[in-house]
């Protein structure tokens, strides 16, 4: 049987929620019915390049800047040259771009991915670009429901056009580091985060909140996995409240499952979150979970069940929080109980299957049910 | 002003850190240092020492022998005659192979040499040994000045005749404890004994192959790990012994109890989790992880060997167990988890120590005054 090209388009291979789905595509998918091209736009970071490497053709277009319309020709030599059945681009620019490339070359059908919420105080520009690009686009994947919704809110995008497929876990790989506890908890304990250091995921109020905590517990750790443009900052913010000490920055890790086997507590202390993937996977790992009760995380974690969920910008709720879960054995046993129940659901074997179901729709083999 | 060339195949790990430290931090408008680096062993170091050097030169060095040694020392040779160095410095063996042979032959009248570790302690094989040995015997003709950076190292140097003791100098590797004065090492020991969920992390850093022996440190957590159930053993690092310790994991069943973490930038972080420090090399030049690890006051136990035995003083800053000895090892750190309140004294010992003899603003004065007096000699 002829194998179905699927070229894949990103911006950059660091590593990121967008660039892990994508692994996990290359990975997952059956290599006997389909190639895949993956084609970057930046060459850095490139952190997941050699993984990537094993199970696809990477053709890297070196962009230096993050305007460069000629990148547009660039790509579409790429399309030629590969003849694609399917197209599908994750991320903004390369959606833009390979929008525009398809225009003039139609080759292939075009699906596009979307990864985060449409933010509404965006410039109005990028957001008309986005919605005549996606009206070109066959389809547009979004990865929660609520992305959907904000497609449809701000972007008017028509709903037949969007196709929700839930991000998803390896859930027995992150099942493996799980550890049974013992009631009630010890007074060291590890609270743990991993998320991109950046303004927007709050970080700051979460080392507030670990001032609070270790008034009570002088012994608890906290450990953050993950890099990002305020790391220096949040540094200094730790020694400046006396508590750096106890408050690791691991950096960023190429496998932090064995990290998840640590924590005790796990946080998410984000103001905004397109879906917060990680907290599905601390779930998964057996820790139970608190985080801020933003559009994403809500569709993820249900309050009191499977997680706590406190407002954002909050230091004081954070830390009641934790006190609370390491104090109620119970509370613990039910969150930890909950939260694997959650996080099966959330399999990736589920999603690839929908995925592949999508690719056949798209390339005729299906028909729509 | 001073030109220096370094000769670099090691661009990773302790020796990598020990040059990229000390090219930095020396005063720049006395001496001018460039640098020839293998292309084949790290990728990013060009990267992670960017500005730091005058000139840098690529050459693709490989680890072991190989035939294109001899274009690289032709390659070598060339670059000391066009840019008229004062001092030619190799760092650890394979460099010291290459430049050693490239000032010879260019007829460079000062070249230093700093072994970082000797490979002919390496005892595996008896006839590789010798030729080390041999080697390292012959190229201390063609050295004006070998620096050891440890007492044992300078005394292993001597006693098997590598070169007289006038070419000898003793530098000691340092580190800068601004660098580590954001953390504080608090002895958790006597309440992670006492409680049931929390694990007592032993770690260590180092490459997986056979100088650090991890094969040794897997076997004695064995036994440790039977007595304290509550262990944790991290290894930060990789290395070609990786499927060789996977296996042995997997044998003693220690899967969940052990965690290869792999390769670091950051591995500062990990410091801060651990509760005891394990090296158990073979031998060693003076390990930067070691002396890191007791900068932040971390208790460690060692092997008893050449490098190691500098750092760990016996009862006052850790404990020392004999190499190669799985059950001495463990017997060392069962000792210490039964009497931890051991743990607090060996911290200040440890801390306390390093800071007064390995401290970086003097260890670059001493390099500084050293770099001086060596070209005045020949001047």
């Amino acid at each position: 049987m002829k194998r179905t090209k699927i070229l894949h388009i990103i911006t950059s291979l660091g590593i990121g929620g967008a660039e892990n789905l994508l692994l996990s595509y290359l990975k997952n998918l059956d290599k006997k019915k389909y190639s895949f091209y993956v084609c970057c736009l930046r060459d850095k970071p490139d952190d997941l390049n050699i993984e990537i490497s094993n199970y696809a053709q990477i053709i890297n277009l070196k962009m230096k800047s993050k305007f460069n319309p000629i990148v547009i020709f660039h790509l579409l030599k790429v399309i030629k040259e590969i003849q694609p059945e399917i197209i599908h681009t994750h991320l903004f620019q390369p959606r833009i771009y390979t929008t525009f490339a398809h225009l003039l070359y139609r080759r292939g059908v075009l699906i596009t991915h979307k990864h985060s919420i449409v933010n509404p105080r965006k410039h109005h520009i990028f957001m008309l670009l986005e919605i005549a690009t996606i009206l070109f686009n066959k389809k547009v994947i979004a990865i929660s429901e609520s992305v959907k919704q904000s497609l449809c809110k701000y972007e008017f995008i028509p709903n037949s056009k969007i196709f929700v497929l839930t991000n998803s876990i390896d859930y027995l790989k992150f099942n493996e580091v799980f550890r049974h506890r013992t009631y009630p908890l010890d007074k060291s304990i590890v609270i743990g985060t991993v998320s991109r250091v950046e303004r927007v995921k709050g970080i700051n109020y979460l080392l507030i909140a670990m001032k609070i905590i270790l008034k009570k517990y002088p012994y608890s750790k906290l450990e953050i996995v993950g890099e990002g443009s305020e790391l220096d900052e949040l540094k200094l913010l730790s020694k400046k409240l006396g508590i750096s000490n106890s408050v690791i920055f691991f950096g960023k890790l190429a496998n932090p499952i064995p990290n998840y086997g640590r924590m005790d507590v796990f946080v998410l202390p984000s103001l905004l979150e397109g879906f917060g993937l990680v907290l599905l996977e601390a779930m998964a790992a057996g820790i139970p979970i608190v985080a801020t009760n933003v559009h994403g995380i809500k569709e993820v974690v249900i309050d009191g069940k499977s997680g706590i969920l406190i407002p954002p910008k909050n230091p004081e709720a954070i830390a009641k929080a934790v006190t609370r879960i390491i104090e109620d054995p119970q509370i613990h046993k039910d969150l930890v109980e909950e939260g694997f129940n959650r996080a099966r659901l959330f399999d990736i074997q589920e999603h690839l299957l929908k995925l592949e179901n999508l690719y056949n729709i798209l390339l005729g083999v299906e028909s729509y049910q | 002003m001073i030109k220096i060339l370094y000769i670099l195949e090691a661009t990773s790990g302790g020796t990598q850190k020990h040059v990229i430290d000390l090219a930095k931090k020396i005063d720049k408008s006395e001496f001018q240092i460039d640098i020839v680096y293998s292309t084949n062993r790290n990728k990013n170091f060009v990267q992670e020492s960017s500005g730091i050097f005058n000139k840098m030169f690529g050459l693709p060095i490989t680890r072991s022998g190989s035939p294109s040694d001899i274009v690289n020392i032709l390659k070598i040779r060339k670059i000391i005659k066009e840019n008229n160095y004062d001092i030619v410095h190799c760092h650890s063996t394979k460099a010291g192979f290459v430049g050693r042979l490239a000032t010879f032959i260019s007829r460079h009248p000062n070249v230093i040499y700093s072994p970082h570790g000797f490979m002919f302690c390496d005892t595996r094989i008896k006839m590789r040994r010798l030729l080390y040995l041999y080697l390292e015997k012959y190229l201390g003709y063609l050295t004006n000045k070998l620096v050891a950076v440890s007492g044992s190292e300078r005394d292993l140097a001597l006693q098997h005749n590598i070169v007289p003791n006038n070419k000898i100098v003793t530098l000691y590797n340092s580190i800068d404890p601004s660098d580590f004065d954001d953390f504080n090492y608090v002895n958790k020991v006597p309440d992670k004994l006492l409680q049931n969920n929390s694990e007592i992390i032993l770690g260590t850093v180092g490459r997986l192959y056979y100088q650090k022996d991890p094969i040794t440190l897997i076997k004695s957590f064995k036994i440790i790990n039977n007595k304290f159930p509550n262990t944790k053993l991290i290894i930060v690092g990789d290395g070609p012994l990786e499927d060789v310790c996977r296996q042995l994991i997997n044998e003693l069943n220690l899967q969940d109890r052990i965690e290869l973490a792999g390769y670091q930038k950051n591995s500062k972080a990990y410091y801060k989790i651990f509760d005891i420090f394990l090296l158990s090399s073979h031998y060693e030049g003076l390990p930067y992880a070691l002396l890191e690890a007791m900068i932040m006051g971390i208790p460690s136990v060692g092997t008893d060997v050449v490098g190691i035995k500098d750092l760990i003083v016996h009862g006052e800053t850790g404990y020392l167990a004999k190499e190669e000895d799985h059950v001495g090892f463990a017997k060392a750190v069962i000792s210490l988890l039964e009497n931890p309140a051991l743990l607090s004294a060996f911290s200040e010992n440890a801390k306390r120590r390093t800071k007064a003899n390995y401290n970086f603003n003097d260890g670059i004065k001493e390099y500084e005054e050293f770099y001086t007096s060596q070209t005045l000699r020949t001047a």
